[in-house]
């Protein structure tokens, strides 16, 4: 499945780029989808305390999951993507993974 | 009852802890819903499945193995948060990481308490509604999390750049 939401957000930084060079597992994408329960500022905190996330980038996020329904929030191999979905679920947010096929 | 009787009921400190300002029957409401918690999540019951999302959607294999390790885990968590809350249900002072359980934990029990009503983005109160004191905390419960989201999110390092972006 493609990235719906544009190009893929970690993929510009360079740390990432050359991972994906070398791991074959590359790219698996973290999904986060709107609810109707969680507040849009409690997303936008989640994001950006996980995710080191600037304030704004936190929001557009957050602003993409609410109007679209659905937003890539990391990238990563399958572990690393593992654990970013386990740390959003303890935060109660609805995340999946998927290989970026 | 969830009542207020300060305009700012939780304030981060410069020392990095959080001054709670709620009267005893809200701190009783938050403690309760957190022991409900507590014992809900040891049931496999409908009302807690957000708690418990699915990781892999299209792959129930890997979803199976996921939900072994993290199952025991998000239970763990919310047994664990129980006990913060009622070691911590008076004081005025938190660290930040009991500030963060009891955030946690008013979200989970927005989450539930959501899922239970079967809520809509829109929803709003109606008196005339048979579960109307449900929806009632519900809606109090959001604004406990937004106070808290408030007092929380200012603490936050923001580094005016995104990382992916690099600086500038």
């Amino acid at each position: 499945m493609g990235v719906v939401m544009g190009t893929p957000l970690e993929l510009e930084d360079p740390e990432v780029i050359g991972k994906e060079l070398t791991d074959a597992d590359l790219p698996w994408v973290v999904i986060v989808w709107n609810d109707p329960i969680n507040l849009m500022s409690y997303v936008a905190f989640v994001f950006q305390k996980l995710f080191g996330y600037s304030k704004e980038k936190a929001n557009r996020l957050m602003r993409d999951v609410h109007e679209k329904g659905r937003a890539v929030v990391a990238t990563g191999t399958r572990t690393e993507a593992e654990r970013d979905v386990n740390r959003l679920h303890s935060y109660g947010l609805w995340a999946t993974m998927e290989h970026d096929k | 009852m969830v009542r207020f009787r300060s305009r700012k009921p939780f304030r981060a400190r410069s020392n990095g802890s959080f001054r709670v300002d709620l009267p005893d029957e809200t701190r009783q409401v938050i403690l309760n819903l957190a022991e409900s918690l507590e014992e809900l999540v040891a049931l496999d019951v409908p009302d807690t499945k957000r708690l418990f999302p699915t990781a892999y959607p299209d792959d129930p294999e890997r979803d199976a193995g996921y939900q072994i390790f993290a199952r025991d885990q998000l239970v763990a968590q919310r047994i664990k948060a129980a006990e913060t809350i009622r070691a911590t249900v008076d004081k005025t002072t938190l660290t930040q990481e009991e500030f963060s359980t009891w955030l946690g934990a008013v979200n989970d029990a927005r989450l539930v308490l959501g899922t239970r009503l079967d809520v809509s983005e829109e929803d709003e109160l109606d008196l005339s509604e048979p579960d109307f004191e449900l929806h009632l905390l519900y809606h109090q419960l959001g604004v406990v999390l937004h106070h808290m989201v408030e007092a929380i999110a200012g603490t936050l390092p923001d580094k005016g750049f995104d990382p992916d972006r690099g600086p500038g």
